[in-house]
């Protein structure tokens, strides 16, 4: 399966799913008009890699540094994590960013650690 | 408190009447408050413009970040509501488009922001919003967060156009209630005012 790269945009992340690195990044805002839209092949990428993906069964970084989103993007993360939980993979590493500053962005954190505590998710202060 | 001047709101009503043919966007700062007001087509590209131009003008009076943040992400569940939901639609592009107000008034005594919009609804949706609004009402932050995850989980109220969470998330982020207003505009038509204090 080839790599998925899109570009940031006014509304939309630079996502990164790099197979080769095992590597998956979410970087900037996201509130796409058609969020749902926009996030399909993200998801189905996602699925097929974890799946089977993985031939190496690499240990795999996932980072979300997310600075702005909408309640759409917020039932996708969930998504991408629910993804992750039901599948085989153990070796990932899930790390959310946050501004300090911002309680906000801990809390949206604390959210996510506490509905998938085994995935071990880590705040990183960005 | 300070209010929006009364020829802007003069201007803006007399947009509305005529059906808003035209665009005017006003950004202004009033001795503190800082104004922004938009009536005419929203679309993507202006909800895009408009939320940088706020998180700008935020940072610029010294708004704390968990503030610009749902300032931002409210003004943003605003438009998406305005673009989703909206009498009247149109479709350009494969882009939505419609017509519409909205203002942001800063409140120095409370450091609050208002947001106010305006919009058209069909008639059949005033129900729906109320009961929605009503449901959430007596729920406290922590009830809301599980709320938000219940929902993201099951994707109960999940459809193309949204994740049903949009006025779970407004009533979170703002400091109180959302307070709404439905006004007759034609026939199975009605004016939706809706304002948020954040």
């Amino acid at each position: 399966m080839d790599n998925l790269l899109l570009e940031q945009s006014d509304n939309s992340p630079k996502v990164i799913m790099d197979r080769d690195r095992a590597f998956i990044e979410f970087e900037g805002k996201s509130y796409p008009e058609n969020t749902f839209a926009f996030y399909r092949p993200i998801t189905e990428w996602l699925k097929r890699y974890f799946k089977h993906g993985n031939d190496e069964n690499k240990s795999i970084t996932m980072n979300f540094k997310l600075t702005y989103f909408n309640s759409a993007t917020t039932q996708i993360i969930f998504e991408i994590l629910d993804i992750i939980e039901d599948s085989e993979v153990k070796n990932i590493e899930i790390y959310w960013f946050y501004d300090e500053e911002n309680s906000n962005a801990f809390e949206d954190y604390e959210d996510y650690s506490e509905e998938f505590p085994e995935l071990n998710i880590k705040a990183v202060v960005y | 408190m300070k209010t929006i001047p009364k020829s802007f709101q003069n201007l803006i009503s007399k947009l509305w009447s005529i059906k808003m043919d035209r665009t005017v966007k006003i950004c202004i700062k009033i001795d503190d408050n800082i104004i922004y007001e938009f009536a005419g087509r929203v679309n993507e590209k202006i909800m895009i413009t408009s939320a940088n131009d706020i998180e700008r003008l935020l940072i610029e009076n010294g708004a704390k970040k968990d503030k610009i943040q749902n300032v931002f992400e409210l003004f943003i569940e605003t438009l998406q509501n305005i673009l989703n939901y909206s009498y009247n639609v149109k479709q350009k592009s494969n882009k939505k488009e419609v017509f519409c107000n909205f203002s942001l008034l800063y409140v120095t005594e409370d450091d609050t922001y208002i947001l106010e919009s305006c919009n058209l609804i069909e008639e059949t949706q005033k129900e729906i919003i109320e009961f929605k609004i009503k449901s959430l009402e007596n729920l406290d932050d922590r009830a809301l967060r599980r709320l938000i995850r219940k929902k993201s989980r099951s994707r109960e109220d999940s459809h193309d156009r949204g994740a049903g969470l949009g006025y779970i998330m407004m009533t979170r982020k703002s400091s109180l209630p959302i307070k709404v207003r439905f006004t007759p505009y034609e026939e199975g038509i009605l004016q939706y005012k809706q304002k948020l204090v954040i």
